[in-house]
Formats: structure tokens, sequence, C-alpha cells
């Protein structure tokens, strides 16, 4: 359905974006905040919809004053969703840059090899989008003072995605993910949760990421006749997989955390999604633009007009992570790191999603989850549960 | 295991095994004659893989008029790197070698991430998503016509190496070529052809695949590394071992992933590279059946 989507220009405007944005000079009026993220390698595209999202709330910050009398400048630095290039990346943002606040670094594994080096140098680190939950045990007072995380976690994700299979009656489950700290994550913590409501877990497989074949695994499913299949993938492997899950003929419903709008308007042909190949998915996510609130509805509205695309689970994270650090800055009083840190402590920030959102003891935040599904090859919203 | 299911994973594994063939084909070929690895292979697949969706995308063009055109272009560009790398360097040279084919590998790698972005794309023929509905057998068209693209320029190799004379003489650099030059073959000529050839291959196999996987920069190392263990098992330089490797693998790979993960897959395909080196260090068909 719809058309498919290529960003070669994209990539293009972000190279030079890039370019221009390490030039630019702290003039006393700004206040530096890093964002390292995966601008290239295979989760690119999630990079670029972060980095929308960062720069859509800065740019409203900035026109509504600033804070503290200063505008947010960002400092953006690649780095592939790879740990070795995450640690570079924090150390370039905190040496080169001076950026007083980080929000980073997209993936899990990226962002678990980031969390030592924030601790150390003693700057704020903020996830948006690392759901992991091992990062769960890695952050908060008394662990890592300086790492803090504004999206709700997998396993509790997990748990309120299983509770609704489970009411729909289905009694056996397959699980997929990509070989990485998120994959790996996801799939453990959604067949706990499986296991927990009495569901039996059919078969976990696991593969790299820039694998182009999933023939052996749809064969497995095919033999294995699931009544769900559960999916923790990014978005090279997501594409890849749901390709050959079209030639294959499939038809079981996906669940977990599945990116259903990409799937459905990048990778399935409409004849396909038409006869209903589709149907039945479910997925849990911290965020889905057809959330039906007032705030929401004008926040997908600007963000289309802007964009000229639908705000993205990794977008919309990214715009209020912004605006709760603009909080936690005022909050803090001065533009220094360690004043950053104790305004994350008190910063509280309306989410669209429903909750006021602020960091507790163990620097999580407390927020509603978004389970949406496919319904006559649509995307349909299914309702909120506590994260 | 329904005889479907045995069906559905055979035909699979023969696709696969086939564009695999092709890949370590242009490998062995540019081994055979050169005796130089050619560490920028997997780019070169990727290219022609990047470079059919381009032209598909930017002219409109069908995929069977495109794939000639990469093909063409994958050849023109073999030749070009003869003639300004490979040519200058003297039997021997392996260090200058390695290092000028992965120079060439990194600079094609960041170049398409540069121009095309990257953004895994999907390569859209009003083909690529039918099948063929036998009963419970589904099989995918574009498997069928990689397969049938593969098997057709294995026999046309195959014929021109054995039937012409300029195989014929490709064939005698690679036996001795001493013995070559001495009967008057024109090295160079030869060598300029073989990796013509060779690079026309891989940027017909990325043409082809593309009809099955997504593409994006990166794609090209994963098939690579799997083709220095096809051409290593089937015995270096060797091109009827690099395609019943090739095949055997692509269907053993087809049916133990049911039962393995795919990691664990990698671990059986490079552990029996490191066996076939220990006791059979020319490969399992390094010398009898050398061409």
């Amino acid at each position: 359905m719809m058309q498919r989507r290529t960003l070669p220009v994209g990539a293009l405007a972000l190279s030079v974006a890039l370019a221009t944005a390490c030039q630019g000079a702290a003039d006393g009026h700004s206040i530096k905040i890093g964002l390292t993220s995966s601008f290239t390698g295979p989760a690119a595209l999630y990079g670029t919809e972060q980095r929308w999202g960062v720069e859509m709330a800065a740019e409203e910050i900035n026109s509504a004053g600033g804070v503290l009398g200063m505008e947010i400048e960002f400092a953006f630095e690649d780095n592939r969703c790879n740990p070795t290039e995450a640690v570079k990346a924090v150390n370039a943002l905190i040496t080169q840059h001076e950026v007083k606040a980080i929000i980073g670094a997209l993936c899990s594994s990226a962002t678990l090899a980031a969390l030592p080096v924030v601790k150390r140098a003693e700057v704020p680190l903020i996830t948006s989008t690392s759901t992991a939950a091992s990062i769960t045990d890695q952050i908060g007072e008394g662990v890592n003072r300086w790492a803090f995380r504004s999206t709700i976690a997998d396993d509790g994700m997990a748990s309120s995605m299983v509770a609704f299979l489970k009411e729909e009656g289905v009694k056996s489950i397959s699980v997929i993910g990509e070989d990485t700290d998120y994959g790996r994550g996801g799939a453990e913590v959604f067949s706990a949760a499986v296991e927990e409501h009495g569901i039996e877990v059919l078969s976990t497989d696991f593969v790299n990421p820039t694998s182009p074949e999933f023939t052996a695994i749809i064969t497995k499913l095919k033999l294995n006749k699931p009544d769900r299949l559960a999916v923790y993938f990014t978005s090279t492997p997501l594409t890849a997989f749901y390709r050959q899950y079209e030639t294959a003929r499939l038809n079981i419903p996906g669940t977990g955390r599945l990116n259903i709008d990409h799937v459905l308007t990048n990778v399935l042909s409409d004849e396909f999604v038409a006869s209903g190949g589709f149907d039945g998915t479910t997925s849990v996510n911290p965020y889905s633009p057809e959330l039906d609130s007032d705030a929401n509805r004008e926040f997908v509205a600007r963000f289309r007009d802007k964009y000229d695309q639908n705000p993205s689970q990794i977008s919309f994270m990214a715009y209020e992570v912004v605006h709760l650090l603009a909080e936690a800055i005022r909050q803090g009083g001065e533009p220094t790191s360690a004043a950053i840190r104790d305004g994350l402590r008190k910063a509280k920030y309306e989410s669209m999603m429903g909750k006021t959102i602020f960091f507790d003891e163990s620097h999580q935040v407390r927020n509603y989850a978004v389970v949406s599904g496919v319904k006559d090859g649509k995307l349909v919203f299914l309702g909120l549960s506590e994260g | 295991m329904t005889p479907e299911v045995f069906v559905e994973v055979l035909i699979n594994g023969i696709a696969i095994g086939s564009v695999y063939a092709l890949f370590a084909l242009g490998l062995a070929l540019i081994f055979g004659v050169l005796e130089f690895v050619n560490f920028a292979h997997g780019e070169f697949y990727m290219i022609g893989a990047m470079l059919i969706s381009a032209i598909m995308i930017g002219t409109g063009v069908n995929y069977w008029l495109a794939l000639p055109v990469v093909v063409m272009a994958s050849l023109v560009a073999g030749v070009v790197l003869y003639d300004v790398f490979w040519r200058r360097l003297r039997q021997g040279d392996y260090e200058k070698s390695i290092l000028i084919t992965i120079g060439i590998a990194l600079i094609l790698q960041n170049g398409a991430l540069y121009v095309w972005g990257p953004t895994p794309r999907l390569l859209e023929t009003g083909f690529t998503t039918s099948v063929i509905v036998l009963g419970d057998l589904v099989i995918p068209v574009a498997r069928i016509v990689a397969m049938s693209i593969s098997f057709t320029v294995l026999l046309l190799v195959y014929l021109g190496l054995n039937k012409t004379r300029g195989g014929l003489a490709l064939r005698g650099v690679a036996q001795n070529r001493a013995a070559a030059t001495m009967v008057g073959i024109q090295l160079h000529k030869i060598s300029r052809v073989a990796v013509g050839v060779g690079i026309g291959l891989c940027g017909l196999s990325g043409g082809v695949l593309a009809l099955i996987y997504t593409i994006f920069p990166t794609m090209g190392y994963i098939l690579a590394f799997k083709a220095f263990a096809i051409v290593i098992i089937g015995g270096l330089g060797s091109l009827a071992g690099a395609i019943i490797v090739g095949f055997t693998l692509g269907i053993v790979e087809s049916f133990v992933t049911l039962y393995m993960s795919s990691g664990s897959m990698n671990m059986l395909v490079f552990g029996a590279m490191i066996a076939v080196l220990l006791f059979r260090p020319l490969g399992l068909f390094g010398r009898q059946l050398r061409l």
C-alpha cells in the first residue's frame, strides 16, 4: 500500500547537516546538548527519525524563548548502533563539543556501552529509545546517577502485550529476534511473560541483523504453526523478513514489538495486505500515531506538516525527551551538567501518552504503552495498557 | 517433514546454492588466473544490486533491460580495474593486492552509503512477490527466476571455457602460467578477460539476488565471507570445486538451519573450511578437478 520510501536525498542532506552541526560554536547564548544515534548502519532509518523529533522539539523551545534565556543547540555524533562507536561518540560529544547533557544512544547495545563513560565524565545521559530490560539494573541512584531512561522498558510492555494475547485465546507462540541486546533482551522478557501466562513457546530463533536469508526460519514456522509470532527486529531485518514472509505466503499474525506501520507501508504488497496476510497482528509500543487525544492529533499534524509523514515512535520519544530535558534545565537553574542532573530528578512533563512523567529513584519513568493491531489491512489502535 | 516441505526446502537450497556458485565462480576465476584474492568481491556484488535498483527506479525500465546493463557495467569496471591496478602487480605481490582490494571495498561500501543512503531497499519487478501454488507447495517465482538465470550463465561459462580458444587459453594460464606464456598465450589479455568476467559474474549475482534479498550498503561482506569459505573448501582456483561446493552449501544450509540456528550454521561452514585446510590443504578438488 502507498509508495515505498527511499531516502537518498535525506541521507545526503543529513551528512551535510552533520558536517555543519560540528562547526557550530558556543556563543554564550546557547546551551549545547549532544545526540548520539545511528545515522548510518542497519538502524540508520531510526537515527533519522530520532533526529527529526529532536529538531522539532528544539525549534519549538527556541522559538518560545529557549531555556534560562539561552537557545538549545544540538551536536550530533553517529554510533551505527555499535558499542565501540558509541563510546567514541559519547567521548567526542563531551570533549570536543563540550555538551552539557546527552541523548542517546538509540540501540540498547550502544547505550549499555555508553553508560560507564557518562558516569566517569559526570555528564547526564538520557536514553529515550533503548528498551532492553538489562538497562534497568545499570542506571539509577546508587548505581549510575548520571544515566536516565525516559521510555518504558520491554519487560513491562511484554507483560501487557501477553495479557492481551491471553484474552484473545492464544495458546502457542514462536519468538524471533535479532542477535543484539535489544533482540535477545526483548525475546527473553517476552518468553518469560508468555510462560507466566501459561502459553507455550514453540521455538526461539536469533539472526544476525544484516542476515538476508530467512527461509529456514519461515519453513520452521510453517511446520510448527504457532498461533502468534513475536518479532524483535529493527528496520533492516524487519524489512528482509517480511518480504520473505510474503513470498512464502505465511499467515501467522505477528506480535511483540513490531513496527506495524513500517511493514504495512514499506514492505508488504497491497494485494497481500488486502488478502489478509497481515491481519490479526498486534504489537505493543511506547507510542502510536493513532493515539486518540487532542495533544497527539495536534502533534501528528505539526509533524506531518514538517516531515510529510506520520511521527514514528522513535520520533515521538525524541520529541518528548527534549521537552523533558528543557524542563530539567529550568529546574536545575544553571547550564552545567551537575545542575541538569539534579534538575532531571525534579522535572515533570505532561506526556501525550496521558501520564505526567518524571524520573523515580531508579531513573525510570512510568507511562502507558499502546497496543495496536491490523484489522482488514489497516493499522488500528486497540488500547492503552500500563507499561 | 512432509514431502511438500522437503521439496520447498530443496528448491530454496538449490536457488541459493546456484547464486553462491555464481558468486564463488567469479572469485575462483580471478584467483585461478591472477593468483590474487579479490577482497572487494562482496562490494561489487552489492554495487550490482544497488545499481539495478537505481536504474529501475531512476529510468523506469524493466528488470530484463536493467540486468544486462548492470552486467556490462560490472564487466567494464573489472577490465578498468585490471588495467589500473592488477596489471601493475608482479606475481607474488600479495600484500599490495590485499591492500588494494580492501581499499576498493571500503571506497565502494562508503560510496554506496553516501550516494544511496542506508535505508534497506526492495526491488519491485512485478514478479518479486508472486508465487506458484501447487496444493500445499508454495514456490516463490523470484527464486525460480534467480535459479534459471544462474543455471544459464553457469552453462555459458562452462561452454566458454571448454569450447572457445579464449577459454582454453584461460584454462592454460590457470594451469601453468610459464608454459602458457611459452606457447604464445598473451598473459595480460587473458588476465583482463578473466577479471572482467569474474567481476561481471559478481555484478550479475548482485542483480539476481536483489530479487530475493533487501539491498543495503553492507550486504556484501556476509556473502563474501561465505564465498571465501566455498572457494577454499573447493580448492583455491578450482572452478568446478567452487561450483560443487557452492551448490552443496546452499542445500545443506537450507536443511540444517531447520534444526539449528543460523549462527551455528556459520560455525559449521567455517569449521569445515578449517578442517579442509588442515587435512587437504589444496581443497577438496584442489588438483584432480582443476580446470
